[in-house]
């Protein structure tokens, strides 16, 4: 199963309401995945255990480090919006792992 | 008839006076009511119960690391040293209210300020209120704080539980503001993120529109923060971890060389005082996190049913988040926006030491990163990094002189360890709170009426425009 981690300053508000718009999406489209939130300090943790796409805002995005292979990170204009992290969470599922899509 | 009576009076006692079981109580309801399975309801509940125990772990963490330090800073030299952090602000009013058997009226606050927010928009032909507030954490630690300090200066002293009415009160007062802020600042919202159908649900509502509107007569917006390059090593305050433990060091760790190694009870076969000092302010980054925890584990139960109740009952509301939801938009603000509201507190405190102030401030990190990164975020649309850097500046200056004057009314109140310090908070909050003081309960009642009246206004400048904001999504 796929494993999503939204992240944010503080862990607190924002990756709750990205964890949230992603999980309508993904239960839209029919993906299976995990989704987990938490603050960009507790990221790393996070990632380390295997994380597969990492969504945040692109302010954010180069306290992130270096990540493994595995992981791909979203860095994001509008967390809002599913016309922005929708297609290319779909793309990457579709590429890595299409078995997650149930038809 | 009197047996039927007292069960039902223990229950309400030992049960929904129960801070965790009731919180517990409200999720497992709200999930049965978006008709999800018994079992996920009671998992909803298990996670809501547990999440609250970790973030009083955290609380109760906070203060047994903090008190002392304030305690002999009194001791010594007569002055009270408190700070500005929501997280800090949430522990003084729960730890309080628990304290006067009060802590599980704050869930009944945020359940009534919600209901009203949800009527305010259901009425919108009359109120003119747009928004929802489902923010979860904020609205659990706004309706913990203003029930705290509203109930402290209106007789807490007498030692009673608030009473129901001013629970109610609080409640409509706190719902309010919900609606009115995060409404007023819609428009400057969908212009700073190019109408992203979101509005700010958060603490800092009133100054980030004051910001937006300021914004431009104080610079150029063409000259816009994104375009200039910031330096690398800030980049380590966004993490929040790091970034409290530094602050903490640097404030609490001046504050206790001050107090000198004999003020202490520690183990100098364990200890340089040095190291010592480390381990104390990074206690502060220890039970903050853990706090944060159990706030997240059971606010996110909350936010997923109150997301759900208004999908079900007010499709196009506009939905009021998190301020950082902005930060995107606009990825160099949040840092100038720290970096000059640093140095605004940094005078302000100063300040404070050279007129010997009796409460002194040390600053937090969230209200220095979100609160001024918000407020530059919306002063750089309006009038790019000139305004970015001015209002920060002066936002930073009113957090700590406003933070400094309300403490001055709560300093007294059990295990106190600071205030939201956010800059609706250290204006709107701490002026009304002061006003409570001297005026009483009136206070609060009319702040109801005159803050309805705001959303008139905006109705008024554009009244043909003014509900094609709201969208379906």
């Amino acid at each position: 199963m796929i494993k999503i981690l939204a992240v944010c300053g503080n862990g607190m508000g924002t990756s709750l309401v990205i964890k949230l718009k992603v999980k309508k999406f993904v239960e839209a489209n029919n993906i299976k995945c995990q989704i987990d939130s938490c603050s960009l300090g507790q990221a790393k943790g996070f990632i380390s255990q295997g994380v597969d796409i990492v969504l945040l805002s692109s302010q954010l995005a180069s306290g992130l480090g270096t990540v493994p292979p595995r992981t791909h990170v979203l860095a994001l204009k509008n967390l809002m919006d599913d016309k922005e992290f929708g297609p290319k969470i779909l793309d990457i599922v579709e590429k890595n792992y299409p078995e997650d899509i149930s038809k | 008839m009197d047996f039927i009576l007292s069960i039902f009076l223990a229950f309400i006692n030992k049960f929904l006076g129960q801070p965790a079981l009731l919180l517990g109580t409200i999720t497992f309801i709200g999930y049965m009511l978006l008709g999800k399975k018994v079992y996920e309801a009671l998992a909803g509940f298990i996670k809501a119960y547990v999440g609250f125990k970790i973030l009083q772990v955290g609380t109760g963490g906070l203060v047994g690391t903090f008190r002392p330090i304030i305690d002999s800073l009194n001791a010594k030299y007569g002055i009270t040293a408190l700070v500005i952090d929501p997280y800090f602000g949430q522990t003084s009013a729960t730890e309080a209210l628990d304290v006067l058997g009060s802590l599980q009226y704050v869930g009944y606050v945020m359940l009534i300020a919600f209901a009203l927010n949800i009527v305010y928009v259901a009425f919108r032909k009359q109120t003119k209120i747009r928004t929802l507030f489902i923010t979860g954490h904020i609205m659990y630690q706004q309706s913990a704080v203003l029930l705290w300090a509203m109930y402290w200066v209106l007789g807490a002293s007498g030692g009673n539980p608030a009473s129901p009415l001013l629970v109610i009160i609080i409640g409509l007062l706190m719902g309010t503001y919900w609606s009115v802020a995060s409404n007023l600042i819609i428009e400057a919202t969908q212009e700073v993120t190019d109408g992203a159908g979101f509005t700010i649900g958060h603490q800092q509502m009133f100054g980030a529109w004051f910001a937006y509107k300021l914004g431009g007569f104080l610079g150029n917006k063409e000259h816009d923060v994104n375009h200039v390059e910031s330096p690398g090593f800030l980049s380590i305050l966004n993490d929040n971890v790091v970034a409290n433990t530094l602050l903490m060091t640097l404030f609490i760790g001046v504050i206790m060389i001050i107090l000198g190694p004999e003020s202490f009870n520690y183990d100098t076969n364990k200890y340089f005082f040095g190291t010592y000092i480390f381990e104390q302010t990074a206690l502060f980054a220890v039970y903050i996190t853990v706090l944060q925890t159990g706030v997240r584990m059971f606010v996110a139960e909350l936010t997923a049913s109150f997301q759900g109740i208004s999908d079900k009952l007010l499709k196009g509301s506009v939905p009021a988040v998190d301020c950082a939801v902005t930060f995107g938009f606009s990825p160099n603000a949040p840092t100038f926006g720290f970096i000059f509201g640093f140095f605004g507190q940094m005078i302000a405190i100063l300040t404070l030491v050279a007129l010997k102030s009796p409460v002194l401030i040390i600053a937090g990190f969230i209200c220095l990163f979100f609160d001024n990164g918000t407020l530059a975020v919306f002063a750089n649309k309006a009038g790019g990094r000139r305004a970015a850097a001015i209002i920060p500046f002066i936002s930073g200056l009113i957090q700590v002189f406003g933070s400094a004057l309300v403490l001055t009314v709560l300093k007294d109140s059990p295990h106190v360890v600071g205030w939201m310090g956010m800059i609706d908070w250290a204006t709107l909050w701490a002026g009304s709170v002061l006003l409570a003081d001297k005026l009483g309960i009136i206070v609060p009642i009319l702040l109801i009426p005159l803050m309805m009246i705001i959303p008139q206004l905006q109705y008024r400048r554009h009244k043909e425009t003014y509900f094609t904001t709201m969208r379906d999504n």
